[in-house]
Order: C-alpha cells, then sequence, then structure tokens
C-alpha cells in the first residue's frame, strides 16, 4: 500500500467531513514536518466552533509518519518552478511535501491534495503521476462522501494536472 | 567547503542578518519558536547546527520574510528605504517596516501573477525643483486632482484612485507608538503605509501628505530631506500645502463655504458638517479657509484656541469612526482572491498573503463576499468594443 503525503487543506477537509479517524485507520498517512508543526484548525459544520487540529498523539503513536526534506531539495524545487513565469505561487508546507515527493520518487507515496496551485506545481515537476485526487483517495481508502465540493473531484484533480503539464510547453 | 555545507551557511547567515535588522535578541525569537534553549538559534545562525524545514517556515513568518529569500533570492543588500513621518525610536518601528516591505512584495507578485500591472497613461505634472514652493505645491495638486479626476470631495475617491490608476499600495497599521505615516519606492512601484487608530479624516490627509512625498520622491530627494532637520521641516510643510490642497480645491471649497453663509455668518455646526462631507478634521478645513481667504486668520486662531468648535467636533463625528479598523486594500484582497481563484497561489499562500490563518481563509473570504468554494473560473471571449 502506498504512504498518503496530505497537505493541509485535505487534512482540515477530513476533519470537517469527520472522516479523520477512518481516513488514517484505513490508510498509510505520511505529513511533511513543516504541516505537522503547524497551527491548524478547523470550523465544526454542527456547531460552528473552532477545533484546533493537534496530529502530534498520531505521530507519537506510528499512526502517522512525519516526512521531511533538507532545505538544498527544497531549494531545487524552486529554482525549477522559478524557470516558468507561469508557475504558481506556493506556500513552505507544499514546497517541502513537493521535495520529498522529487527526493524519494521511486517510493510508493502519493501526493494527495486539493488545492489548485499544489496540484499544477506537481504536473510541472513532471511529478502528476505521484498525485492522487481527495475523491480518489478516499475511495482508496474505501470511503465516500456524497456531495464533494468541486476542489475535492477526480474531474478537478485532472484538470489542474493538465493545465499544469501545459504550463511547461 | 562542500556545496551543502556552503548553503546551510548562507541561510544561516541570512537568518542572523534579518534577526539583526529587526533589533530582536536570540533569546526573544528562540522563545517565539518554543526552543527550550537559546543556544540552539544560536547553533543555527553560526551554521552549528542545520535549520530544519519547519523552523525556516516559522522563522520566515517571524521575520516577514518569504522562505524564497532564504532558500534561492539573493540576500537583500539594499532595502527599499521606508520614509516616516513623525518616527519616534520605538523598537517597534523596524518590525512594522518590514511587515509593510512584504507587503509590497507580496502586492507585486500578485500584481505580475494576474498581469495586474498598472501602466499609467496619465501625464505627469513637470515640477520645477529650482523654484519649489508653497503656490507649486498647490498647483501640482490642483493638477493632479483634475488629472486623476478626483470629484469634488477628493477624500472619498483618493484612496481608490491612486491604488487602481498609479498602482500606489496603501496599508494600515497600528502605528500608535511609531509614527503617523510613511512612504517607500522599491522594486514594487510606490507605497504608503498609514495609521489605522487613526480618525478616518486624519488618514485621508495623511495619505495626501504621503503622496505629495512620492510625487516629489527624486526632485525633493526626499531621503536626503528626511535626514537634515531643516529641509525636512520646510518638506513636511510643503507636503501639508499640497494634502490640503487636493482634499480642498480652490473653487469647490469656496463654493461650498458661500452656499453656507448666510448674512456673512457661519455657525460652528456648518463648519464641522462642511469637514465632514470633505472627510477632514475640522481644524483642516478651517486653515484652508483662511489660507483661501473665507475667514480671517485672527478669527480663525480665536475659534480654535476657544476649544468650543473642537468639544462640538468630536461629539458630532463619534459616529464617523468605522466600527473596524482598516488593514488590507481592497484592491489587494480582490487581486489576492483573484490568483487563488486562478490556481496562481495556493489556499495557503493566500492565508500567509491576508496575514490570516488557513482555517480561516474561507471565511474570510466570504466576509469579503469571495466565495472559496465556487469555481469562477469561467471566461468571456468577445472582441474589444
Amino acid at each position: 500500500m502506498s504512504f498518503l503525503l496530505l497537505d493541509a487543506n485535505v487534512i482540515i477537509s477530513l476533519h470537517e467531513f469527520g472522516l479523520w479517524a477512518g481516513f488514517v485507520s484505513q490508510n498509510k498517512i505520511a505529513i511533511c514536518s513543516t504541516v505537522i508543526n503547524e497551527a491548524l484548525h478547523y470550523y465544526d459544520p454542527a456547531t460552528d466552533s473552532k477545533i484546533n487540529i493537534d496530529l502530534s498523539p498520531q505521530v507519537s503513536n506510528g499512526s502517522i509518519v512525519e516526512l521531511s526534506a533538507n532545505l538544498q531539495d527544497q531549494a531545487k524545487i524552486l529554482s525549477e518552478l522559478q524557470k516558468y513565469t507561469n508557475a504558481p505561487i506556493i506556500h513552505a508546507g507544499e514546497l517541502e511535501s513537493l521535495a520529498i515527493l522529487k527526493r524519494d520518487v521511486e517510493k510508493e507515496i502519493l501526493f494527495c491534495s486539493c488545492d489548485g496551485a499544489s496540484i499544477i506545481a506537481l504536473a510541472m515537476l513532471k511529478l502528476g503521476h505521484k498525485g492522487i485526487s481527495f475523491e480518489k483517495a478516499l475511495k482508496k481508502g474505501g470511503m465516500s462522501r456524497k456531495k464533494l465540493a468541486l476542489k475535492h473531484t477526480e474531474e478537478y484533480f485532472k484538470k489542474k494536472i493538465t493545465e499544469g503539464t501545459l504550463n511547461l510547453i | 567547503m562542500n556545496t551543502e555545507e556552503k548553503f546551510q551557511k548562507e541561510i544561516a547567515h541570512k537568518l542572523q542578518s534579518a534577526r539583526q535588522a529587526l533589533n530582536l535578541t536570540i533569546q526573544e525569537v528562540s522563545s517565539r519558536l518554543g526552543f527550550d534553549s537559546y543556544q540552539i538559534l544560536s547553533n543555527i545562525e553560526k551554521a552549528e547546527r542545520p535549520v530544519r524545514a519547519h523552523e525556516l517556515a516559522k522563522l520566515a513568518k517571524i521575520y516577514c520574510k518569504d522562505i524564497r529569500y532564504f532558500l534561492i533570492e539573493e540576500e537583500d543588500l539594499v532595502q527599499p528605504l521606508v520614509v516616516w513621518r513623525d518616527k519616534t525610536d520605538n523598537p517597534q518601528v523596524k518590525v512594522l517596516e518590514n511587515r509593510f516591505l512584504q507587503y509590497c512584495t507580496n502586492y507585486y507578485n500578485l500584481e505580475q501573477k494576474s498581469s495586474s500591472t498598472i501602466t499609467s497613461l496619465f501625464q505627469e505634472p513637470t515640477i520645477d525643483i529650482s523654484s519649489f514652493s508653497y503656490p507649486q505645491a498647490e498647483e501640482i495638486a490642483f493638477e493632479y486632482w483634475k488629472n486623476l479626476q478626483l470629484g469634488s470631495r477628493p477624500a472619498l475617491t483618493l484612496r481608490n484612485i491612486l491604488e487602481e490608476k498609479l498602482s500606489i499600495k496603501i496599508l494600515y497599521l497600528d502605528l500608535s507608538k511609531c509614527g503617523s505615516g510613511a512612504s517607500a519606492k522599491g522594486k514594487f512601484g510606490s507605497a504608503v503605509l498609514l495609521n489605522s487608530c487613526n480618525a478616518p479624516w486624519r488618514r485621508n490627509y495623511d495619505l495626501a501628505h504621503e503622496f505629495f512625498h512620492l510625487v516629489t520622491w527624486e526632485e525633493l530627494s526626499v531621503e536626503k530631506a528626511h535626514s537634515q532637520d531643516g529641509s525636512k521641516n520646510e518638506t513636511e510643510k510643503l507636503a501639508n500645502c499640497f494634502a490640503s490642497s487636493i482634499l480642498l480645491p480652490e473653487e469647490i471649497v469656496k463654493s461650498e463655504f458661500n452656499r453656507r453663509l448666510r448674512n456673512n455668518t457661519i455657525s460652528f455646526l456648518d463648519i464641522i458638517d462642511m469637514a465632514r462631507e470633505f472627510g477632514v478634521s475640522t481644524s483642516a478645513l478651517i486653515f484652508r479657509l483662511v489660507n483661501l481667504s473665507c475667514i480671517k486668520k485672527k478669527v480663525a486662531n480665536k475659534i480654535l484656541e476657544e476649544g468650543r468648535i473642537e468639544t462640538l467636533d468630536k461629539e458630532k463625528r463619534l459616529n464617523d469612526w468605522e466600527v473596524k479598523s482598516p488593514y488590507l486594500s481592497d484592491r489587494y484582497i480582490y487581486l489576492a482572491f483573484k490568483c487563488y481563484q486562478k490556481s496562481l497561489i495556493s489556499k495557503a499562500k493566500l492565508a500567509e498573503y491576508l496575514g490570516i490563518d488557513l482555517g480561516d481563509t474561507s471565511r474570510f473570504l466570504a466576509s469579503r463576499g469571495y466565495s472559496a468554494e465556487e469555481d469562477l473560473d469561467i471566461e468571456l471571449s468577445t472582441p474589444r468594443c
């Protein structure tokens, strides 16, 4: 089974849908160190209350693996993207995730994202085959959700991969 | 030294320079990072211990620098000069300057990414530096008022027009203990920093004042003027004259003043109401009326010294203060959202540009009338009209 390297937006969405615990139990989950150490939160749709996301217990018990990329690997990613004026601007957490993917390209890791810019960057680094949509990742773990927002769908993911690939021309 | 060691050393040096530029101590920054000992940060800055990815992300945030600066960009040998008005010695000044310059850089990035850079078609007035004087400041103010089409109440339109037509970047921060305003010019263009805690009419005036500095940046050698007290005072007076003239155009003010006259008298309430309409302070209006010979200087001084008009002004304009202080400009937020919608920046980067947490992005955008979830990437093909 491949590791799913999750970006911060996916983590937040899974919590909002109440699917986090189940998703973690059904998959091998990896998260980059920048996102693990970031103070994430979401709003409970039922009560509208702000809830902090604490990943440290799951990292401690091994159900989530923390991965890191060194700064030189990240610098290489930025330099590669910088060659193209149409490359998107991404955050430190996304940058580290992409650097991990590039470094460990032979390993079974798939980057799960529902962010358009991140997916485009993935394609521009010629790593489109190492990505997976939120919708597909849910199905992979035997889960589903009736009404997904556009950004969570396989259709959206493919569209952004195509955009990223075209950006290279 | 191998490549990796050299790379680590460069980052270490940049981190130390960034901290020192803000007059922050190792202890302060270590505490904010959650380090058990300040020695860790000290070792990082000496390149004795490599900085980790998540630590660099946090340090970049503390130092108001994009992570790109540490990883691939050339070190800032010459930071754009930020020219302050009434600057104090408060250590927060450097931190605010960094935040301001980071905002300017982000704004510039958004313009570049969304192809929204403005090429002004407006012919800027020629300034004759050899004879720069108060009448010339008034004349230039009139030219700008006319060419920018600021209208009969310039304070209401100035901010938007400066952003939309001249691409001047405007940011509001709490400058309470640091100064009343600042301006800067750099690769990002021109920018103004205003005090969010000031009254709206005071901010309008400050904006016009800073606009003068931007307009005369080269001609009056703003940087030089701000380093020499004598010429600084003179430049500030010229800026005040310009601000007054652009916000209170002569013919319009005279016409409005005459309209309110009853048997050669005008009430305090009318003066306050007029100031409110023009979006300036009552005292600024009174000085302008003196300048336009609408009222005598002696009378104006007496009114202001008595203090009654000031008391009435505070009572009548209490509700004119906004509930929430301004911060980012509407244009900046629009460009940030546009870039996000077009997948030119990630949502996490959008949050960073807005100065908020990722989990709050959708709510923030919703409060401004934008939906983070809608697919607005719908385009219309149409020929030029």
